[in-house]
């Protein structure tokens, strides 16, 4: 909203010599943010941030501030000017619907002669980016400005008296002044006639009914309309103006008067030969006066400042508001233009006390710190903690999906969209209008968006998913909330599948003792739907499935845009993860003597595992420590389904030093036992 | 010929400490101990001194030639030392081998510096569940029950399901949550005051996006609720964020701003880190920018979380953490938060 300077000026007296720029900062700090100052043609326009505008409708007229910068500056205010000539009384008021208006007031104005509108009055709207129209419509417009109540004048000569607000009827069409052809619903309020819709309520009038070249009978509409009304209208239709931007903030009912007496005090010096020859007014529900009552106590000390009763009284009253005083307790009177929501409480007069007071002269003052009350909770670590260990020990970049996902990559990933799955009322795009019920389709999204720069890359994200199931409350039993459960998932792609498994697979081995949960376990079969059935395995902790560990399936990587590479996935719920209170492991005594490497190579058929393989070289001796895979080759020498693996058994004596030969003794009963139990060759 | 032997130790020992090199030191071992060797020659040579002297001379010649192999071998160790390790020549100008290629989100490293900031001033830290109802995330706020930000057109609201019909209201009516303060009054449902608690976390907004606007991004909240807490003491909060942010103490502001959830409500703003307060394109040439807003919990939102407002007070902010992500490093588009692009991501170790 822009503000004139010169504008203002009507109204109060501000201090001379004061910059624009401190005017600016004194309303920014204590009232309103104001964007812009622009000094033009000896005016200053003010530019104010809309937004911090929502709850003030008392600010969107030049009245308004000219009262908050009367009350900051500490100078009078002076009264709007306002004259009410004799207004007959007139049937010029229908039925007014009082779902939509709270007042409705029609004046008939006659012998009109004049249709130019004077200089003074188009430089005043033209400063603050208004356009003149015509002297019926451009003081409407003025008056609105001064004081924020929206009127509009219709030809008279065009209407079917009398108005009504009603509901439209469906499909009723609508012109607008502007020219747009609306077509209505029947939760939109209009302004009609006997006829026709004559206006859109509290948004803009009709085009039939518009001030004409040769109108010489004006009917001057002054209203209240219910804010919610107004604003459904006019986001229905995408149709914002400065009256509908006005009602959306709920006006006070009494400043219908104030507008129609400053409209008809400036009529009479721009068309002294109109005369009011009818007036009408229905009232459905009149703005009050509200009545706050405060301790001087609660006020201090939420201010935080020993302010006295009158340093306390003072600024309430320079605002409008009645104070009278009873010791200790205060008993303010709200005025009718604060009081149509945006003052309710002693809370508020806090507010208003300590603005006008200048929050720039509240010192800092430092809580108080308690330490008797440490209120932190090892289980909110574990999330953090898998993301440092994903990210810093294991060297994954960290990405950040949305919670809805492209249901390409849902299905690729073999999940199904259905019914069971929670949307979006309004999605972003159709396609995404699902709820995620599991990290992998966003990490399809983020592989295929990254392969094109490079190669091989591991990425993790860790958050929340939305799995079906049944509600639960959380907080409230009437609150119930779906099931949502934390997850991290990983993604490594490169050339190797293998390798990237193991890799992965490396790294869920790991997580107990990195993060602090209790160890987990790999069993066979996995059941992930995005895993190839050849690599796949469930990832268990605490006796429950908490994920899936596997190579990405075909279907996944041509949807991730994967032509010669591939992915190795895990997914993980994290609050599966059993967090411990502290760091479990013991400490095992250092070995006194020496341990000894032996490695032993050996050639098996495919269909041997390498947990067949070490399982049975374990139990061979006690003197096993440990099997340790060192490598594996498949070619040239090997035969076919087969291939050669390489075990280290690493031997721990206890009682004395091991010789040569005790080694070698233990190695030969591996080769035996393996060539016996599982088929192994010797090469 | 008791002269010859000490004019010879005294070269000899220069020599030998002179000796640059193993080879220059070998070539010294042969010239002096060799079999052609100058101390072998004197060895030979003693059958020719007196008899009377032969003892004493043989003792000084045998003195002299250990005291040479001594030199040799300690000159020998030190120039071993000092030789290099390298078979072959080192290009020091090749590059680094990198570490691992691993890191956080910019915006997670940010919350993770300002809960580490918080712990350390005995903050709490709290997550609210991402699905929300209308209850919390607006009844309980204080939103008037025709706040546009209830329309669909600004909060993602769940399709209707089995229990939220179209006309589903409060805890029936089912969100992804369109900012944090909601999850503050769960907090205050589960706890007794005094509490102080930090709750980061994504929240969602149904808007157009450009490069200052996402649908889905991070805030971070944190609430005090103490016995005695005057608005002003609500700058602890403000401070904590912007010096653990920026990495020294940074001027702050606090000016009027209403939200539904406050009162007395703030905006706060902070001098602008490019231009000092002087004011630059940034800053839109006024000196400071918002960075968040603030203020007392209002008595209803007190209300909804079980407290009472006359005997407690509060002290909210927030923080749109992107923004300030953004203000770190420079970033000029917000949509590249979510693009899980590693040419992005990658930059921030």
């Amino acid at each position: 909203m822009k503000v004139s300077l010169n504008w203002i000026a009507d109204y109060t007296t501000l201090p001379a010599g004061l910059a624009p720029r401190d005017i600016a900062h004194q309303l920014t700090m204590a009232t309103v943010e104001v964007e812009g100052v622009h000094e033009v043609d000896g005016d200053v326009i003010f530019e104010i941030d809309n937004k911090s505008l929502t709850n003030r409708p008392d600010l969107w007229g030049h009245y308004g501030v000219a009262r908050e910068l009367a009350a900051i500056y500490q100078v009078p205010l002076t009264p709007l000017p306002a004259e009410d000539p004799a207004r007959p009384p007139a049937a010029l008021i229908g039925d007014i619907d009082p779902a939509v208006c709270r007042r409705f007031t029609a004046a008939l104005i006659e012998h009109i002669s004049v249709r130019d509108t004077p200089a003074w009055m188009k430089q005043r709207l033209v400063a603050i980016g208004q356009r003149s129209k015509n002297l019926y419509a451009d003081l409407t417009n003025y008056v609105m400005l001064a004081t924020g109540q929206p009127m509009h004048a219709f030809d008279a000569d065009r209407l079917s008296l009398p108005l009504s607000v009603r509901r439209a009827t469906p499909n009723e069409a609508f012109d607008a002044l502007d020219g747009t052809d609306l077509t209505l619903s029947s939760s939109d309020a209009v302004v009609a006639d006997r006829t026709t819709a004559v206006g859109l309520a509290g948004i803009i009038g009709g085009l039939h009914s518009a001030i004409q070249a040769g109108t010489t009978r004006v009917l001057l509409e002054a209203a209240s309309f219910d804010p919610l009304a107004i604003r459904r209208t006019s986001a229905a239709h995408g149709v914002r103006t400065e009256a509908s931007a006005r009602f959306e903030k709920s006006l006070s009912t009494h400043r219908v008067d104030d507008a129609r007496r400053l409209f008809f005090h400036i009529l009479r010096h721009v068309d002294p030969g109109a005369r009011v020859t009818g007036f009408d007014d229905r009232l459905n529900v009149a703005t009050g006066r509200g009545e706050i009552r405060a301790s001087a106590g609660y006020l201090r000390d939420r201010i935080g400042k020993a302010l006295s009763i009158d340093e306390l009284r003072a600024p309430l009253e320079r605002l409008g508001f009645g104070v009278t005083v009873d010791g200790d307790a205060l008993t303010v009177t709200v005025p009718e233009w604060r009081n149509t929501g945006d003052i309710s409480g002693p809370h508020d007069l806090v507010e208003e006390i300590a603005r006008l007071h200048g929050y720039e002269r509240f010192e800092f003052q430092a809580p108080q710190i308690r330490l008797d009350k440490s209120a932190r909770d090892y289980t909110h670590g574990t999330e953090r903690r898998v993301k440092e260990y994903l990210a810093f020990s294991c060297g994954l970049q960290e990405v950040i999906n949305y919670p809805w996902t492209e249901e390409r990559f849902v299905t690729a990933a073999g999940f199904s969209v259905d019914a069971a799955n929670l949307r979006l009322a309004a999605p972003p795009a159709p396609d995404q209008a699902t709820l995620r019920t599991s990290l992998v389709p966003g990490l399809l999204r983020a592989i295929e968006s990254n392969i094109r720069w490079r190669g091989s890359f591991n990425i993790f994200e860790t958050g929340s998913v939305f799995p079906p199931g049944e509600r639960a409350s959380l907080d409230v039993a009437s609150e119930q909330l779906p099931p949502q459960s934390k997850r991290a998932a990983a993604a490594f792609v490169g050339d190797d599948a293998e390798a990237l498994f193991r890799e992965a697979k490396g790294v869920i081995e790991a997580v107990g003792a990195r993060v602090h949960v209790a160890p987990v376990a790999l069993v066979v079969p996995g059941m992930a739907p995005w895993a190839d059935a050849g690599a796949c395995v469930t990832i268990v902790s605490d006796g429950r499935r908490i994920g899936e560990l596997g190579v990405l399936n075909r279907r996944g990587t041509r949807a991730a845009g994967l032509k010669h590479a591939f992915a190795a996935i895990f997914e993980i719920d994290i609050d599966g993860l059993v967090s411990t209170p502290s760091r479990e492991n013991r400490f095992v005594a250092l070995p006194e003597l020496p341990s000894v490497a032996v490695d032993i190579s050996l050639t098996y058929p495919d269909a041997v595992t390498w947990a067949d393989i070490a399982g049975i070289a374990r139990g061979v001796s006690p003197l096993i420590a440990a099997i340790e895979f060192v490598d594996q080759y498949r070619g040239k020498g090997i035969p076919e389904g087969h291939r050669s693996v390489t075990l280290r058994a690493r031997l721990q004596p206890t009682a004395h030093t091991l010789t040569s030969d005790e080694a070698a003794e233990v190695a030969g009963a591996i080769r035996e036992i393996e060539r016996q139990r599982l088929g192994a060759l010797e090469r | 010929m008791i002269d010859t032997i000490q004019s010879l130790q005294r070269d000899a020992m220069a020599d030998i400490q002179a000796a640059a090199s193993l080879e220059r030191l070998e070539e010294l071992r042969v010239s002096l101990l060799g079999r052609k060797g100058r101390i072998t020659e004197l060895l030979k040579g003693l059958g020719a001194v007196d008899m009377a002297e032969r003892k004493t001379v043989g003792a000084a010649i045998n003195a002299l030639k250990q005291d040479a192999a001594d030199a040799i071998e300690s000159r020998r160790a030190v120039l071993m030392d000092s030789s290099s390790v390298l078979a072959r020549p080192l290009d020091v100008s090749l590059p680094g081998i990198a570490p691992l290629d691993g890191g956080l989100h910019p915006t997670i490293q940010m919350m993770y510096d300002l809960n580490d900031a918080f712990a350390a001033l005995n903050f709490d830290v709290f997550e609210g569940p991402e699905i929300s109802s209308e209850l919390y995330e607006f009844d309980h706020m204080n939103f008037p029950p025709d706040h546009p930000a209830r329309e669909s057109m600004d909060t993602y609201w769940l399709a209707s399901a089995d229990r939220s019909g179209e006309d589903a209201r409060g805890a029936d009516r089912l969100c992804i949550r369109p900012h944090l303060t909601g999850g503050s009054v769960r907090y205050m449902q589960r706890h007794t005051p005094p509490f102080r608690f930090v709750y980061p976390g994504r929240v969602f907004r149904n808007e157009t996006t450009d490069a200052r606007h996402e649908r889905a991004f991070f805030q971070y909240e944190a609430l005090i609720v103490e016995k005695h807490l005057p608005f002003s003491a609500g700058q602890l909060l403000i401070r904590t964020v912007l010096s653990t942010v920026f990495g020294r103490p940074v001027r702050t502001r606090m000016r009027a701003g209403f939200f539904p959830f406050v009162e007395p409500g703030f905006e706060i703003d902070m001098e602008c880190v490019i231009c000092n307060g002087a004011g630059c394109k940034v800053c839109k040439q006024v000196g400071w920018i918002e960075v968040m807003p603030g203020g007392m919990p209002h008595p209803n939102v007190f209300r909804a979380g079980g407290i009472d407002h006359n005997a407690w007070m509060g002290f909210y902010v927030n923080v749109g953490l992107d923004r300030l992500v953004m203000m770190r490093y420079g970033i000029d588009d917000v949509r590249l938060f979510h693009s899980a692009d590693l040419r992005f991501l990658s930059q921030f170790r």
